[in-house]
């Protein structure tokens, strides 16, 4: 199934972010991420299994931003 | 061997700290959050780890605001060349290492200037007031060590911060000789730029050293390069802690430094302290009574101090007193300690002095030996 990537700045904040979200009760996977629109060139994500929106929110909350969202598929 | 140079660097370091480099070869050899691959990523893990744990240590808000560098000097030089603007004037006190001193000196061509506050002893009302008045309109930075590399004198780095704040002036601390000897909380000091030797107090090994700022944002790199991330960008990202931390990171050194963390956490500063301070407080007591040894300080008091003190003996160059006691397997650190300030301030700049600095390791016994050999060298 596909799942929502939340691209975040830096591999820093994607496992400050990984361990937010556990607290919250949100699994997420740290990945490496391909070139996107909000991000020219290598980047790193965070692979949620569900709530993307709650996620965000939460990542948000704790001053760290969601540079953009991008489908699990396209960072095969 | 009886090793005293802890102030140099400490040894023996902490088993933990050995084993968590062993293990940091076999385990994290891949290049931390570049490649994306699972060994990659645990590589990174590890560094996020430490980053977090140092973070705690000291009460910095995250782990985005722990930079590691090569030494303290790497990390002062960073603040000092990323922050200072041509016109800019910097306070230092009169004890500073060339850590400090020599990018200052540096820097004056750019039309950045500097001036020393005197530090009292034991008198801090005087040496907040040297403070107070070294400080001008165009004073950027106060950049002090919290405690002398040579003498040992704590300086009360807390009310500096607190009158720099004052005036609207950020602080930088070199911490390379305090950090795991006296505890530092930054939710209550409110330091600015805290700069920290990782293979020292901390028990990390050599090649590690960190800079402990939220005001990344404040300072220009001093080196730009691969960050793993924007690789299409010419420009450096602005994201801390990779903003700079550019190039391959010492994930081994890092690895060990987190475990020379974990080392001070179960034994706590507060405990490691007062062994330290019991032995040199002995040894202090033990010198006065040899009536050849010249000391430059009073007893070093815990609320004055850091455990280290420095002496000579009469007719000696520091130099030949620590061959005499290299010859029986004491090691101690001789001459002007890179600090030709801190020497210039009890007149020792011709002679230097000889440096006992004792650590988490040290025994009673090994101070019985040291006063011993000092015995024979002046009945010689």
């Amino acid at each position: 199934m596909n799942k929502p990537l939340l691209i975040v700045s830096s591999i820093t904040y994607a496992m400050k972010g990984q361990e937010i979200l556990k607290r919250q009760g949100i699994k997420a996977t740290v990945r490496r991420v391909p070139k996107s629109q909000v991000l020219s060139g290598c980047g790193y994500g965070l692979l949620v299994t569900c709530n993307p929106d709650k996620a965000e929110d939460i990542l948000s909350k704790f001053q760290i931003k969601v540079l953009g969202r991008m489908d699990s598929e396209d960072a095969q | 061997m009886i090793y005293l140079d802890n102030a140099a660097t400490s040894y023996p370091k902490p088993q933990l700290v050995s084993m968590a480099i062993m293990n940091a070869i076999k385990k994290f050899g891949a290049n931390p959050g570049r490649s994306g691959h699972k060994m990659s990523i645990d590589s990174a893990f590890e560094i996020y780890e430490c980053r977090k744990d140092i973070a705690d240590f000291f009460s910095a808000p995250g782990p985005e605001c722990v930079m590691f560098t090569l030494n303290c000097t790497h990390a002062i030089n960073m603040v000092l060349k990323g922050l200072l603007k041509p016109g800019d004037h910097v306070v230092i006190s009169s004890l500073e290492h060339n850590a400090v001193t020599r990018p200052l000196k540096a820097l004056e061509h750019q039309g950045i200037t500097f001036n020393e506050a005197k530090v009292y002893p034991g008198d801090n009302e005087s040496t907040l007031s040297s403070f107070r008045n070294a400080i001008n309109s165009k004073t950027a930075l106060i950049a002090c060590t919290h405690a002398s590399n040579v003498w040992g004198i704590r300086l009360p780095i807390s009310r500096i911060c607190a009158l720099a704040h004052e005036y609207g002036i950020p602080m930088l601390v070199d911490a390379a000789q305090s950090a795991g000897h006296i505890p530092i909380d930054l939710s209550e000091t409110h330091i600015d730029y805290l700069c920290l030797a990782g293979h020292k107090g901390l028990y990390g090994p050599m090649g590690t050293g960190v800079l402990i700022t939220s005001l990344g944002d404040t300072l220009s790199t001093i080196i730009e390069g691969g960050t793993g991330t924007n690789s299409e960008s010419y420009l450096q990202t602005e994201v801390t802690p990779e903003k700079f931390e550019s190039g391959t990171p010492n994930v081994i050194g890092i690895s060990g430094l987190h475990a020379g963390i974990k080392f001070l956490k179960t034994k706590k500063v507060s405990n490691i302290a007062r062994h330290e301070h019991q032995i040199i407080n002995y040894l202090y007591e033990n010198l006065v009574d040899i009536k050849h040894v010249e000391l430059y300080m009073g007893k070093p008091v815990p609320e004055h101090f850091v455990p280290l003190l420095s002496f000579n003996i009469s007719g000696l160059s520091s130099e030949n007193v620590a061959a005499i006691l290299n010859d029986r397997g004491i090691y101690v650190r001789p001459g002007l300690h890179c600090a030709p300030s801190a020497h210039r301030f009890c007149n020792t700049l011709d002679r230097g002095a000889v440096r006992i600095c004792p650590s988490a390791f040290t025994k009673k016994q090994d101070i019985d030996f040291l006063l011993n050999c000092l015995k024979k060298i002046h009945i010689k």
